[in-house]
C-alpha cells in the first residue's frame, strides 16, 4: 500500500493533479458566468408584446406564431420541436420548418415529420391598457 | 516479393503515394498550410468584424472595405481547403497504414481534434450571423441538447448564452483553434508549415479570393441546408425523427476511428472498409440533399427546378 502511494505521489503526478484542479475551477467559473448570462437572456426575451388588432390569418413574430380565425386566437411557439429551428413560413395551409421540412397545421398540430411533436401552445394575456397581447414564451398551455 | 503481393491494391497505392510525395507535399502538409493561412487571415479579419453585429459588420466589409473583404475570402477558401485536406490526409493515412506508428495518447488527441475541426468550421459559418448562420446555430444547439446528461452544459459551454455569439467567437478564434494547432504541431512535429505547401495553398486561395470572393450568404440555391459538408448530415436529420440517433452514430464513428490502430490487423482492415462505406454513404446523402431538395425540403429533380 505504502509502495503504491509512493509510486503515485511523484512530483509529476502532483503537478498534473494541481493542473486538473486549477483547470476545473476555471471551467466551473466560466460555466457559472455562462449559465447566469443564459438565464438573464432568457428572462429578457421572455415576454413578447403583440398588437391586438391583428387581421385574420397566420402571423409571425420571431419567437411566436399567432393564428387568428375570427374570435379564436392560437398562440404558438415558433420553435420547431425537432431541433429548435424557427418556423417562419406558411404555405398550402401548413407551417413548414425550414431546417428539415417538418409540417404543422395553422393550430400547431403535427402533419409531417421528422418532428414527433406538435408546436407548443403558449400562455398569453391581454394588456387592455397598452392594447397588446402579452405572450409568455417560457410558459406553455397543455 | 511475390508478384501477387506486389500487385496488391495496398501496395500499388502505397507506391503511388510515395511517388506523389516526392514531387508534391503530402495532404498532411497541405492541410497544415491551409490551417495556418486560415488562422492568419482570421486574425486579420477580427479587426473589422464585430461579434455584436455580425452580419451588419460583414455587409459593411463587403461594401466598403476591399482589403478586409479579400482577407475574408482567403479565410473562407483556406478553411475549405483545410477541411478537404484533412479528409484526404486521413484516407491517405489509412491506405498506407501509418496509424499504427502513432502512440495511443497522440491518437486520442487526433481523434478529439476531429469534433474540434467540425466545431471551428461550423462556428465560422454561424459567425456570419445571417439567417443561415442562425439556423445552423439552432440545429447545433438542438443536437447538443440531445446528448444525454451533459448535453445542455456542453451546449452552454460551446455555444454560449442564447443568441449572443461572444462565446462561439472566443472558441472559434482561440480555444478550438489553439487546440487544433497543438494537435497538428504534435502530429507533424513542426510548429510552422513548410514553405512549398504554404505557397501552393496561399496562391490558390488568393486566386480564388480574387475570382470567387466569398459572399455573405450562399443561400439562393442551397435553401436552408447549411454549408456543403453539413448537407449530408441535414439530409440524415430529415429522415430520422430522433436526432439522438445521429449523435450516437457520430460517437460510434469517433470510437471506431480511435480504436483502429489498436486492433488486430484483420479487424483493422474491416473497420477501415466500414469507415469507407460510411464516408461513401455520407457522400450519397450529401448529393441527395444538394441536388434533389428544393424549397421546404421537397424532393425535386434538378432538371425540373
Ligand atoms: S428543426 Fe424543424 S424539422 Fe428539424
Amino acid at each position: 500500500m505504502t509502495n503504491l502511494i509512493n509510486k503515485l505521489l511523484t512530483r509529476k503526478n502532483l503537478l498534473k493533479l494541481m493542473m486538473i484542479i486549477m483547470l476545473s475551477s476555471v471551467l466551473k467559473m466560466f460555466m457559472d458566468l455562462l449559465t447566469a448570462a443564459n438565464s438573464r437572456e432568457d428572462e429578457k426575451n421572455r415576454h413578447v408584446k403583440i398588437p391586438l388588432n391583428l387581421p385574420d390569418g397566420v402571423h409571425f413574430f420571431d419567437q411566436v406564431i399567432i393564428t387568428k380565425k375570427g374570435k379564436t386566437l392560437t398562440v404558438l411557439s415558433s420553435i420547431c420541436p425537432h431541433l429548435g429551428c424557427r418556423i417562419r413560413s406558411f404555405q398550402d395551409d401548413r407551417l413548414v420548418c425550414p431546417c428539415h421540412g417538418s409540417q404543422y397545421s395553422a393550430e400547431g398540430k403535427l402533419i409531417k415529420g421528422p418532428s414527433r411533436n406538435d408546436l407548443t401552445i403558449l400562455a398569453y394575456y391581454f394588456d387592455e391598457k397598452e392594447g397588446k397581447i402579452v405572450v409568455d414564451t417560457k410558459k406553455s398551455v397543455i | 516479393m511475390s508478384i501477387r503481393k506486389s500487385l496488391s491494391s495496398e501496395n500499388i497505392l502505397n507506391k503511388s503515394f510515395r511517388r506523389w510525395n516526392r514531387v508534391a507535399p503530402t495532404f498532411g502538409h497541405l492541410d497544415f498550410s491551409a490551417f495556418f493561412i486560415a488562422v492568419v487571415s482570421g486574425i486579420i479579419i477580427t479587426v473589422p468584424y464585430d461579434v455584436n453585429n455580425p452580419s451588419g459588420s460583414i455587409q459593411e466589409i463587403l461594401l466598403t472595405d476591399e482589403s478586409a473583404s479579400f482577407f475574408r475570402s482567403i479565410h473562407y477558401w483556406s478553411a475549405q481547403f483545410f477541411l478537404i485536406f484533412v479528409l484526404l490526409h486521413i484516407i491517405e493515412y489509412f491506405l498506407i497504414g501509418r496509424e499504427e506508428k502513432i502512440t495511443a495518447g497522440s491518437w486520442l488527441r487526433i481523434t478529439l481534434s476531429l469534433p474540434a475541426i467540425i466545431y471551428v468550421m461550423l462556428s465560422g459559418y454561424i459567425l456570419k450571423g445571417d439567417a443561415e448562420g442562425t439556423m445552423a446555430l439552432r440545429i447545433f444547439a438542438g443536437l447538443l441538447e440531445n446528448i444525454p446528461f451533459i448535453g445542455s452544459q456542453l451546449g452552454t459551454f460551446l455555444l454560449g448564452p442564447g443568441s449572443n455569439m461572444q462565446v462561439i467567437y472566443i472558441h472559434h478564434a482561440a480555444t478550438a483553434t489553439i487546440f487544433i494547432w497543438i494537435v497538428i504541431a504534435e502530429h507533424v512535429r513542426l510548429f510552422w508549415p513548410r514553405l512549398i505547401p504554404l505557397a501552393y495553398i496561399f496562391s490558390t486561395s488568393v486566386l480564388l479570393a480574387v475570382f470567387v470572393p466569398a459572399p455573405l450568404t450562399w443561400s439562393s440555391y442551397q435553401g436552408d441546408k447549411g454549408p456543403w459538408y453539413f448537407v449530408g448530415f441535414q439530409e440524415i436529420l430529415h429522415w430520422i425523427s430522433r436526432p439522438g440517433i445521429a449523435i450516437t452514430a457520430f460517437f460510434i464513428f469517433l470510437s471506431i476511428f480511435f480504436i483502429i490502430p489498436r486492433v488486430e490487423k484483420k479487424w483493422r482492415s474491416r473497420l477501415k472498409i466500414a469507415m469507407l462505406f460510411l464516408l461513401i454513404s455520407y457522400g450519397a446523402f450529401s448529393a441527395a440533399g444538394w441536388f434533389f431538395r428544393g424549397e421546404n425540403w421537397l424532393f425535386i429533380l434538378p432538371w425540373s427546378r
